[in-house]
């Protein structure tokens, strides 16, 4: 009686739980696919609108930045960011389709084009003070002042780009080795404002001016380390009730250290405090308030409380000292901090204590992105698929199914509906989207278990043959080992005897007689069979036999789990081959599909090579790409 | 490649781009691409290969089981063979003091076998165990060298496709693309024994 009523109370205590937990994924949706017009398969980057669900940014490996006004229904290239030398050092070589007056003319010498670049710097740099005066109602005599010190940041950032030539060229060969978009973010409370992270550094669009801006100003020898990688924005707390800018202070987090941007990504400064040189992987702001920041690098995971401005380390490895790839923090209001590394998911509530969530249930822990949804809920994103958890992080269930690739960048969500999805992948990008994505034909199912079983098989490690070794291992127990001796023995023997010969009483000679002969032939034969007593219960064999199939049978998990997977992700990227078959010719692109049929040879051709072939038996085809 | 071939290999990957134009698709376009690669051997081919040189391959694992076998059934053999000549003399002195000599000479000889079949070891034991574990350790070797063998044939496949529909206008990409190439089928010639190049070159003779 006493444990139904527990129940009943802890069941109570659930229902009242559960909505407080929310579960703000539609379970019934399905990856659609949301990738027309986009050239380069390989999205590196998403960015979403925060007002309007139709428009979205998408970054891809090749350096194109492209927009979608209608859901992703179409996208139009808005920026393709130049990395080669020659274009790179002219800068005006930068088009944007969205609108032709903005395009910088690149046909001019150089001269001509640095005289336009000051000139539209100028014009930007006007344009956002006088934004911040009227927005903020400053003195404008403050503001002067600040225009003054970033005139002095410009002057000082011409005189050590003239003195460190040597610098920019090594940099020009650093930014060509990648040309991908790194992150694109769009401002939260200022819509219309996007930045865009790129090995060349930091582009910012405004729908207001509809251009493309590089903002490089200031960012010195860390620009020499060749990237940003991150912008975020913070609002810097108020400091004795005096009103500071909000929503314009920008981070940009590189490889060699974090940059810190008050006016928008006009002019930049080294954040000094604790992180120094560290290699940003991640910035993460938090939902409601946006003073606290936390930052995943290289030296651990630091964390600000004043919009950037300071930082302290919160602690520098976790778990088995894995790299620390990721973090985000939780969407409660008091929630603490997820952070993925190369060796687990950790989840560090606010006092500051961990726990490993997740578990080994991720084949790769690897942890591209971490994406908070709701209090306790949030998606992982993993090269080896979409994870959600909405038990905050306790369990896992993959949400990849339908994708072609398991091989996810990222994910992201609007704050304002979280549960509306949009994942990049090597293959595109695709949305949660109602109902089921249209397919045409169900694709053959395929055999599994054969398949399973057929890879234990090649690897010698099938359930047959381990039982069969320990059977082998309990008869051998009672063998015994069988010795046959046989042998013929000869012996022979001859029996003399030695006289004395006497004459006349003297010893004069000896005589010898023999006296017999023995010869003896003997044949034996004989079994001798021995049994190890001692070893019935235990022994060597026991013990490394034992060893062996405690490994045997880690390893078929592994290669159960291994074969599923590429099961999977064959199978569904037949299936999106299926149901594109029938799609309009304006809507097919000749790359991305010779990409994912290579694809999927690949994947076809790993699961042959660990089934032995019986993969191409049951199709009853040669693996031919 | 020569100087020619290459002018000719650029025309008609230039040729192909220009036909395949804005990567408006057909059905049977992936098709056409891929099959301007039907002269190279198959990933199947090349992992058979792979698995040759690598002496990897199932047969041989089989192989080593049966060698196992074969030689437990064989007993452990010892022929014994003793040659013994032995000399005895003794001295008799009788009361009247008359002495005889006897003398014993022998000659043994004794030729013995013996065969032992360690029979509980026909069927499990340490040197099975010794072989089942080293065949764990090459089908693991094996897997990582499918694994790899695979991998760079489809990063090679992948940047011939993009050599074919995107070439780069840059010519310092494409040197690196056309370098990045010959890297690869280097890499796999060497986990093959030069398979791909000779297979690729007797295809196209």
């Amino acid at each position: 009686m006493r444990s139904f009523c527990l129940c009943a109370v802890i069941a109570v205590a659930l229902g009242w739980c559960a909505p407080a937990l929310g579960q703000v994924v539609d379970r019934d949706r399905a990856w659609h696919p949301r990738a027309n017009g986009i050239s380069d398969p390989k999205i590196t980057a998403l960015g979403l609108h925060p007002t309007d669900e139709n428009i979205a940014y998408a970054g891809t490996s090749d350096g194109a930045i492209y927009r979608t006004d209608d859901g992703g229904e179409t996208w139009t290239e808005v920026l393709r960011v130049f990395t080669s030398s020659r274009e790179r050092t002219g800068r005006g070589l930068r088009r944007s389709s969205g609108n032709d007056d903005t395009e910088l003319d690149s046909s001019g010498d150089e001269a001509n084009i640095e005289d336009q670049l000051e000139e539209f710097f100028e014009d930007e740099k006007e344009r956002i003070f006088e934004e911040l005066v009227d927005e903020l109602g400053e003195d404008e005599a403050e503001v002067q002042a600040e225009i003054e010190a970033q005139q002095n940041t410009d002057r000082l950032r011409d005189e050590l780009e003239s003195q460190d030539s040597a610098t920019d060229a090594a940099d020009e060969e650093i930014a060509e080795l990648d040309a991908a978009i790194r992150e694109i973010t769009l401002h939260p409370t200022v819509p219309g404002v996007v930045f865009a992270a790129t090995s060349d550094g930091l582009w910012r669009y405004d729908d207001q001016s509809a251009r493309w801006q590089h903002i490089m100003s200031g960012l010195g020898d860390v620009e020499a380390e060749s990237t940003s990688v991150i912008a975020a924005f913070s609002t810097p707390p108020q400091e004795d009730g005096e009103p500071r800018p909000r929503s314009a202070w920008v981070l940009a987090g590189t490889r060699g250290g974090l940059m810190l941007s008050t006016d928008a990504g006009d002019t930049w400064t080294t954040e000094p405090g604790t992180i120094g040189s560290a290699e940003i992987r991640r910035l993460a702001v938090h939902p409601t308030q946006r003073w606290r920041l936390a930052a995943a690098t290289d030296r651990g995971v630091f964390v600000s409380y004043d919009g950037g401005d300071s930082w302290r380390v919160l602690f520098t490895s976790l778990g088995a000292g894995g790299d620390i790839l990721s973090v985000a923090y939780d969407a409660a209001e008091d929630g603490g901090l997820f952070v993925g590394t190369a060796d687990g998911l950790f989840a560090v509530e606010p006092g500051g204590s961990s726990r490993r969530v997740g578990g080994a249930q991720f084949p790769l822990p690897v942890f591209r992105r971490i994406e908070p949804l709701a209090p306790g809920e949030l998606l992982v994103t993993t090269p080896r698929g979409v994870w959600l958890s909405e038990d905050g992080g306790f369990t896992f269930d993959e949400l990849s199914r339908g994708l072609p690739t398991p091989s996810t960048v990222l994910v992201v969500s609007r704050r304002e509906s979280p549960g509306e999805l949009w994942v990049a992948t090597d293959l595109g990008v695709y949305r949660w989207l109602e109902g089921r994505p249209p397919t045409v034909k169900p694709v053959e199912p395929v055999p599994y278990a054969e398949l399973i079983h057929a890879a234990h098989t090649y690897a010698m490690e099938d359930v047959s043959t381990l039982n069969r070794y320990r059977r082998q291992l309990g008869a051998k127990r009672f063998l015994p080992r069988a010795r046959l001796n046989a042998g013929r023995g000869s012996f022979y023997s001859m029996h003399e005897l030695l006289t004395p010969v006497n004459v006349g009483g003297v010893e004069v000679g000896r005589r010898r007689d023999i006296t017999g002969f023995d010869v003896f032939t003997d044949f034996y034969i004989y079994l001798q069979l021995t049994w190890g007593l001692d070893q019935i219960f235990t022994s060597t064999t026991h013990h490394q036999l034992r060893t062996f199939r405690r490994q045997a049978w880690q390893r078929r998990a592994e290669r159960t789990d291994r074969v599923i997977r590429l099961t999977r992700e064959w199978t569904d990227i037949k299936q999106i081959q299926a149901s594109r078959e029938n799609a309009p010719p304006e809507d097919r692109n000749v790359l991305a599909e010779t990409v994912a049929e290579l694809r999927r040879q690949e994947i076809e051709a790993y699961l042959d090579a660990a089934v032995g072939g019986v993969l191409t038996e049951i199709e009853g085809k040669e693996t031919e790409p | 490649m020569n100087a020619r071939a290459k002018k000719t290999y650029l025309a008609v990957i230039g040729a192909f781009a220009c036909l395949l134009g804005p990567f408006a698709a057909r059905a049977d376009q992936v098709d056409q691409v891929l099959d301007r690669f039907k002269n190279e051997p198959t990933v199947r081919e090349v992992q058979e290969a792979a698995m040759k040189y690598a002496a990897v391959n199932p047969e041989r694992l089989q192989a080593q089981f049966g060698a196992a076998k074969t030689s437990k059934l064989l007993p452990r053999t010892r022929v014994r063979v003793d040659r013994s000549f032995d000399d005895d003399r003794d001295i008799n002195i009788n009361v009247d003091g008359e002495r005889s000599v006897g003398i014993d000479t022998d000659d043994d000889t004794d030729i013995s076998v013996q065969a032992e079949w360690r029979l509980d070891e026909l069927l499990m034991g340490s040197d099975k165990i010794r072989i089942i574990r080293e065949n764990s350790r090459l089908v693991e070797l094996r897997d990582d060298l499918l694994d790899e063998v695979t991998k760079l044939y489809f990063d090679r496949r992948r940047l011939q496709v993009r050599l074919l529909l995107r070439p780069s206008s840059d010519t310092q990409k494409r040197v690196e693309d056309e370098l990045r190439l010959q890297e690869l089928t280097a890499q796999i010639d060497a986990l093959t024994g030069g398979f791909l190049t000779a297979k690729s070159r007797e295809s196209s003779e």
